[in-house]
């Protein structure tokens, strides 16, 4: 199964990527964008099962990301894992499509959580 | 009209301490624990290397982590997991410590009240000089390897008026400091 992470952060993407393996997901192919304009170039071209996305990403963030996937019909999964963990945040992740909402700082145990139904 | 702007008030120091346990136990898997060495130690070195995120809005302000060359880089080893010897670039060092006061940042503007939006971080190098923490910030001065880092929120004294709120995720103006990009 192909995972989309979209982060402008390098380091954040392995540290992502760490803590799904850690949280028992580490049998999936993982594709990296650098932000959400990447990401939707990505997206169009492996059909990922999933998208692991930052919100707060230079050239199109995450919410734009998702509000475009969603606008052209695509309806992959798609979390949020950001530092904005506000319930008004929450709120604009779920109106927009968002299935869930990761906020860092994180723990294995919160992956776990969120993408026990969708990952199995 | 637009409002008058009200100089933001001073975020509790409980409140940043409570974020930046968790961020470091998170990032860096070990507890935050504060600098017990000279307080003007930053303050007095050659070069340090900030790293910045601002939030504009109703409250407007930044956060700021500040350390020594090496000190970012071993921050920057732990968040990567990279093994002795391993040879890190100056980017991902640039960015292991942008993404902890975007973390830090994030969860600040968390407990704020009305609408106010991160930028991204930028990073800079610069002399020690003129370091703080200063009267009116949010300070912690914590130790990293036997090396002091100073994580400040520093509310805007003399904030913008605003009549709409900032777009998130633009890109904020360069230091205040003119820092230098930094290069090892």
């Amino acid at each position: 199964m192909d995972i989309v992470i979209a982060d402008d952060s390098r380091v954040m993407r392995q540290i992502v990527l760490r803590t799904l393996r850690q949280a028992g997901f580490d049998h999936h192919t993982y594709v990296e964008a650098v932000d959400g304009a990447d990401a939707l170039d990505k997206i169009g071209a492996t059909g990922p099962e999933l998208v692991l996305s930052d919100w707060n990403m230079p050239n199109m963030s995450g919410i734009e990301l998702l509000r475009a996937l969603r606008a052209g019909g695509n309806e992959v999964p798609f979390g949020f894992i950001t530092s904005e963990g506000s319930p008004q945040m929450r709120d604009e992740a779920e109106q927009a499509g968002a299935t869930f909402l990761i906020a860092k700082p994180f723990t294995p145990e919160a992956f776990e959580q969120a993408l026990a139904g969708i990952l199995g | 009209m637009s409002a008058s702007p009200v100089a933001p008030e001073r975020v509790d120091d409980e409140v940043v301490r409570s974020i930046v346990d968790q961020v470091w136990e998170s990032l860096l898997g070990s507890p935050a624990v504060d600098w017990s060495g000279p307080p003007d130690r930053l303050r007095s070195a050659t070069t340090v290397l900030t790293a910045e995120i601002t939030l504009t809005g109703d409250w407007t302000g930044m956060v700021r982590l500040t350390c020594g060359p090496a000190t970012a880089r071993s921050l920057a080893a732990t968040m990567l997991g990279a093994g002795p010897g391993e040879v890190l670039l100056d980017e991902d060092v640039e960015d292991a410590v942008g993404e902890v006061v975007n973390v830090v940042g994030g969860n600040v503007k968390g407990t704020l009240r009305g609408s106010t939006s991160l930028g991204l971080p930028r990073v800079a190098g610069g002399a020690g000089h003129g370091v703080g923490p200063h009267p009116g910030t949010t300070g912690l001065l914590l130790t990293w390897e036997g090396e002091p880092v100073l994580v400040e929120v520093v509310p805007d004294p003399d904030p913008p008026e605003q009549d709409t709120p900032a777009p998130a995720g633009h890109q904020d103006q360069p230091p205040t400091d003119g820092g230098r990009r930094w290069t090892s």
